[in-house]
């Protein structure tokens, strides 16, 4: 009896992907619920923050132009 | 609860949840719903400090209760949070977040706390529950991805992981029929196989990475830490305890001198793992 609780903790440590994909979707659509009211944080990380609309679009043009 | 559930249909005119979801109540009537809520989820998550029927209830039911206790019912107040508090009360949720990282912070640094003192294992995998449920409660409400993620993560694991220690606690009741940790010892030399399971049951509670519970606490810390690295670091001070409770417990049952001639006489699990 313990030996396939024990297979599946050990597949969700070392490949949490398979448990994590099925949930991306209904997680993404609670953040967006969310996120309106997301509280500042005090931790002030720069790095993978997602770059502002107005650098994209100026960040495609110049992509187009050349 | 109720009352505040009747109110809502009032309010919205509807008992149709993915429209409540979407629906926008007044951001002063949402402290108060949310609230009421709370008052329901937080004693069947369990949070601090509405927590102390759950190591009675424990100790109370039989091997199958507490598996079913731990794996499945746990579990149902963290799924209203997520499932009512945060998408329906948004606003509320944010504004009222420090009481939960304060009641959570308690509770991962408090219940460890207890959980190293106790005698018996059914309590003090009990308590380790209450601390595991703090560390969901802190990433639900980081309000981001990762603190989402590790709080699913880490209520499937403690459902698995939890479980699967209390099924390990009744092996061995079953055998000496106590759960008082010094009446045993040593039993890695006459039960090497439980033993075995045993110890990554325990590791996986403590959160060695390459078992489910890393994952979880990871992801929920990692969620927090872009909030408040405060709420960070006291959370993970009780993952630190958390490794000396299990740590500690797996030492006196499984390592040692075998002080009881029952204890050292008791047969390893047979083929079904009893």
């Amino acid at each position: 009896m313990m030996a396939p609780i024990a297979a599946a903790v050990l597949w969700m440590g070392v490949y949490p992907e398979s448990f994590l994909a099925p949930m991306r979707q209904d997680i993404a659509a609670l953040e967006a619920r969310v996120i309106r009211a997301r509280p500042e944080g005090d931790a002030k990380l720069k790095m993978g923050e997602p770059k502002k609309a107005e650098e994209h679009e100026t960040a495609a043009d110049h992509g187009e132009a050349h | 609860m109720l009352i505040a559930m009747l109110w809502m249909v009032n309010e919205a005119g509807t008992t149709s949840i993915p429209t409540l979801m979407a629906y926008d109540f007044d951001p002063k009537a949402q402290t108060w719903l949310w609230l009421a809520f709370f008052a329901s989820f937080a004693v069947k998550m369990p949070m601090w400090p509405v927590h102390t029927w759950l190591p009675d209830a424990h100790v109370q039911a039989p091997t199958a209760g507490s598996v079913i206790l731990a794996g499945v019912l746990l579990k149902m107040g963290g799924y209203g949070f997520i499932r009512f508090s945060l998408p329906m009360f948004p606003e509320a949720s944010a504004q009222l977040a420090w009481l939960i990282f304060a009641l959570s912070m308690i509770a991962v640094v408090y219940t460890s706390l207890v959980a190293l003192v106790q005698h018996d294992m059914k309590k003090l995998i009990a308590y380790s529950s209450v601390a595991h449920m703090g560390i969901v409660t802190i990433g639900l409400f980081a309000f981001n991805v990762q603190g989402f993620e590790g709080a699913m993560i880490v209520m499937l694991s403690h459902g698995l992981v939890s479980g699967a220690l209390f099924l390990s606690v009744g092996v061995i009741y079953d055998r000496l029929h106590t759960r008082e940790i010094d009446r045993y010892g040593g039993l890695s030399i006459n039960m090497p196989h439980y033993a075995m399971f045993f110890m990554l049951f325990t590791m996986a509670s403590v959160g060695l990475p390459g078992t489910s519970g890393f994952v979880g606490e990871f992801l929920s810390l990692a969620g927090i830490y872009q909030v408040s690295s405060w709420v960070t670091a006291v959370a993970a001070t009780g993952i630190i305890l958390g490794a000396a409770y299990m740590l500690y417990l797996y030492r006196r049952v499984a390592f040692g001198e075998q002080k009881n001639a029952d204890a050292a006489a008791m047969p390893d699990l047979d083929k079904r793992g009893g």
